[in-house]
């Protein structure tokens, strides 16, 4: 079973990068782009323009909540999902109003957990906004 | 774009060799991993990297060894070939002796050597001797420095399979953030266990006990800290040069009985110490001469470490510990011995101070008595300073008496005076008063003036107006550097001995003076443990989250990548399934480790979030008030969510409480939380609580903590901490 999804990844660690791009590849998804700083984020989003982004909360000395709330504002509005090696739990009031659709931990990082995700935000704006195609 | 997307593509067709070197090093990662994640010894640490090297390499001597760049050393930390070594663990040789590892440190890379037959030197006659062929060695840098090599020897007349180098430096990469972080789990190890001993000795100081008591435990704790256990506690006389023994905790067995005295050069690791001023150490006692050498070895010790203590930038003697006649101390011993005695210097000085103050309070009489109690009971510097105006002019019978600093620029301000803020809206130095502390200063000696008419028409217009026919002044000397000045002020002719008298008095200032610093640096002291502490668990919690926790994620990752890509049959599928599930288990373990090890989120987010993340945590059901309001700054918002998280893991441990609440609230005072449960109570402060260590933390930011705990009424748990820094020294100019 494939996923036909376009990603880009955004987090500080090139040893994740690595993987998770590797992982997803074989599940099917197409990694378009890989970032490790928020600028460089901000230039492949619009640019390639992917279906969906996954961003790294805290991303280093950055923020990926702040760099969420930009891909998301109204100019962009990239569909974003939150990763972290934390607990959601941990996470819930730093990431609250930053427009995600979503987290995901890392460990369960998988092609159908993203596709789910975006299904689900897609369910919810089925009125206004019709589905795309995939 | 393109080439990332292509870079992507060629990760994706990986090979299949890979998944066997994965295998193999994911189980080594795994094993070490959750030893680290359970914070274990370092030695067992330090024994599985070496053994799991050993295994993968197939070589059955893997030797872990640290590099010392200060001293060009290399330190063997742990063999797997135990007897066959040839140096036992924890010794220590220079970087030339050892050639594989001296080879690493210059190409910092993997080395190899065959041939050992030409090499000159005992080590590797030794390694010959002992039938040792081939060696392969590879550097373990951490944080970007030679930490130490993983060095493997091979039998002699064996070949060590090519490529077998570059298989240990891909092992001591991936080992490399364990390693390290192990190392600042022993820091903090050691931080915990200074940080007890200052408590121990701050809390003898402030309940005033006797310096011989002080000393004592300054002594034991030594000894406990470098788990050796004979240490003396030696004070130095530079005019005579001779030590005096002031407690040893090896009782009987020293070669000398406490309050003995004498010459500093038989006495070989004190006379380095404190000539030096630094750490020293003494490791063959054989050709010492002298009786004090000859009775140290009769005692059956053996390697002697000394540090310095030093008060004031004085020498005040030295503080040694002797290992036994066999024992060789721990690498680094005097370091951490020098690192506790400047800790416990401000003890030592305060216990000093305060016994001088007690002498002088028993020489002088009730005046001086007086304001000894005062600064016994640690009343504010203003208070004391008044107090002493107050009691020299009661003694010399002048009506007005000021006590001054003065300060590098020439200028003299207030510290106390007869004329106390309330009866005087301008409460400052008496005009008249201040052209005699001008002379005092310069002369450094006591001035006096009987005719004011003598005085500079401005000085002398300005007596006229205050009603001051005479004045005298003397200088305030502490710890032997110029402070302050003492002026009395008399409408009459002022008593004939009034400078000598008001020398009693100068001493008695100086005394406080010295009490109150000491008694400043010893809180500093301790808020500086705090934070070294909080420094370092930030730190392992970043190596954690950035290194293994990364590391392992990645394996996992790749393994499901393999799971993926490979169609394996059922048998090799259920078993990296469970490789799977393991690794899971592994990211738990070190997730909730690091939570309790530092908020790492705490900075990011604030106190309210990070306390509501908290509270989701505890199994018992917490309600939650926060009024925190702004941010606080970052050691009191830590503080306040290690007692909130200390009292919940407390409750949820032994309370058996149905509820919890927690109440933080901000005023101008500053930050009160309040921990209260339902619960069976009955919690105490002791040794082994994690509740002891909410204390230092408190009271090293100048904050208060109350425990309630009545048995079957449930436990409150409260602190107050000063917003500012500044309330814990509030008396200026000390």
């Amino acid at each position: 079973m494939k996923v036909n999804l376009s990603c880009l990844i955004v987090d500080d660690s090139e040893e994740f990068l690595v993987s998770a791009a590797r992982l997803l590849a074989l599940q099917g998804v197409s990694v378009v782009g890989q970032a490790s700083s928020a600028g460089e984020a901000l230039r492949l989003a619009e640019t390639l323009n992917p279906d969906v982004a996954l961003v790294d909360v805290e991303l280093g000395n950055e923020d990926g909540i702040e760099l969420t709330r930009r891909l998301t504002s109204a100019d962009s509005s990239a569909i974003v999902i939150l990763i972290s090696l934390r607990d959601r739990n941990e996470l819930t009031e730093l990431m609250a109003g930053s427009g995600a659709v979503g987290f995901l931990r890392k460990d369960a990082l998988d092609a159908h957990a993203v596709a789910d995700l975006i299904d689900q935000r897609r369910q919810r704006n089925a009125g206004p906004e019709p589905p795309h195609d995939s | 774009m393109q080439g990332q997307s292509l870079r992507t593509t060629a990760e994706g067709t990986s090979r299949l060799e890979e998944l066997q070197s994965l295998a193999e090093s994911q189980g080594a990662l795994r094993r070490v991993a959750t030893l680290v994640a359970r914070g274990a010894e370092p030695r067992a640490v330090f024994a599985a990297v070496a053994m799991e090297a050993s295994g993968i390499l197939g070589v059955g001597a893997v030797s872990l060894i640290s590099y010392d760049a200060g001293t060009e050393t290399f330190t063997k930390i742990f063999g797997t070939h135990g007897e066959r070594s040839a140096v036992p663990d924890g010794t220590t040789w220079p970087v030339d002796d050892c050639p594989e590892g001296a080879l690493v440190l210059a190409t910092g890379g993997p080395a190899r050597i065959d041939d050992w037959t030409a090499i000159p030197g005992p080590t590797a006659a030794r390694h010959r001797e002992l039938g040792f062929g081939q060696a392969v060695a590879a550097p373990i840098i951490v944080d970007g420095a030679t930490w130490g090599h993983l060095a493997a020897y091979g039998e002699a007349g064996e070949v060590l399979p090519p490529g077998c180098e570059t298989r240990l430096a891909d092992f001591t990469n991936l080992m490399a953030t364990a390693i390290s972080n192990v190392q600042a789990h022993d820091q903090l190890r050691t931080l915990a266990e200074s940080q007890g001993a200052l408590r121990r000795v701050a809390t003898l100081v402030a309940q005033g006990a006797e310096p011989q008591t002080v000393f004592r435990t300054v002594a034991v704790e030594a000894a406990r800290i470098l788990g050796v256990g004979a240490v003396s506690l030696i004070s130095y006389d530079a005019d005579t040069e001779m030590f005096t023994k002031i407690y040893g905790t090896h009782g009987e067995r020293s070669p000398v009985p406490d309050g003995t005295t004498w010459p500093v050069d038989e006495c070989p690791e004190g006379a380095l110490a404190v000539r030096t001023r630094r750490p020293a150490r003494v490791d063959d006692w054989t050709a010492i001469p002298g009786e004090v050498a000859a009775k140290h070895r009769a005692g059956g010790f053996g390697q002697a470490v000394a540090a310095p203590i030093i008060v004031d930038g004085a020498i005040w003697g030295h503080i040694a510990a002797y290992g036994e006649a066999d024992e060789i101390l721990p690498p680094g011993c005097e370091i951490r011995l020098a690192d506790y005695t400047n800790l416990m210097a401000s003890a030592i000085s305060n216990a000093q101070a305060r016994d001088e103050l007690r002498g002088l309070a028993e020489q002088q009489g009730a005046a001086l008595r007086r304001v000894a109690t005062l600064v016994a009971q640690q009343a504010p510097a203003a208070t004391i300073f008044n107090a002493v105006a107050g009691e020299a002019s009661r003694a010399l019978g002048v009506p007005r008496v000021d006590v001054g600093r003065w300060h590098e620029d020439g200028t003299v301000t207030l510290l106390g005076s007869t004329s106390a803020p309330s009866q005087t809206s301008d409460h400052s130095f008496s005009r008249s008063g201040r052209c005699v502390a001008r002379k005092v200063i310069a002369t450094r000696h006591a001035a006096r003036i009987d005719d004011w008419t003598t005085l500079p028409a401005s000085d002398a217009r300005a007596a006229n107006e205050e009603g001051f026919r005479s004045i005298a002044g003397a200088p305030i000397h502490v710890d032997g550097a110029p402070w302050g000045v003492i002026v009395v002020l008399a409408a009459d002719v002022l008593p004939a001995d009034a400078e000598t008298r008001l020398t009693d008095f100068t001493h008695l200032v100086a005394s406080s003076i010295s009490n109150v610093q000491a008694r400043n640096s010893l809180i500093a002291s301790r808020a500086r443990i705090v934070t070294a502490s909080d420094e370092t668990r930030r730190r392992i919690e970043r190596n954690l989250h950035d290194g293994i926790q990364q590391r392992v994620l990645s394996v996992a990752l790749s393994l499901r990548a393999v799971r993926t890509k490979f169609p394996l049959p059922p048998e090799v599928r259920a078993g990296l399934d469970e490789v799977g599930r393991d690794l899971e288990h592994v990211l738990e373990e070190i997730r909730v480790f690091s939570q309790g090890l530092h908020p790492a989120l705490l900075s990011r987010s604030g106190l309210g979030p990070s306390l509501r993340a908290l509270s989701r945590r505890s199994p018992i059901p917490v309600t939650l008030e926060f009024t925190g309001g702004p941010r606080f700054r970052e050691p009191v918002e830590i503080a306040v969510y290690y007692v909130v998280s200390e009292a919940l893991a407390n409750a949820a441990k032994h309370s058996r409480a149905s509820e919890v609440s927690v109440t933080v609230s901000s005023g101008e005072s500053g930050v009160r939380a309040t921990v209260t449960d339902d619960g069976c109570g009955g919690a105490v402060l002791g040794r082994s609580s994690g509740l002891t260590g909410l204390v230092d933390r408190v009271e090293a930011l100048g904050g208060r903590f109350w425990l309630d705990s009545p048995p079957g009424r449930g436990t409150t748990i409260c602190i107050e901490l000063p917003l500012d820094a500044q309330t814990l020294d509030e008396r200026p100019n000390l």
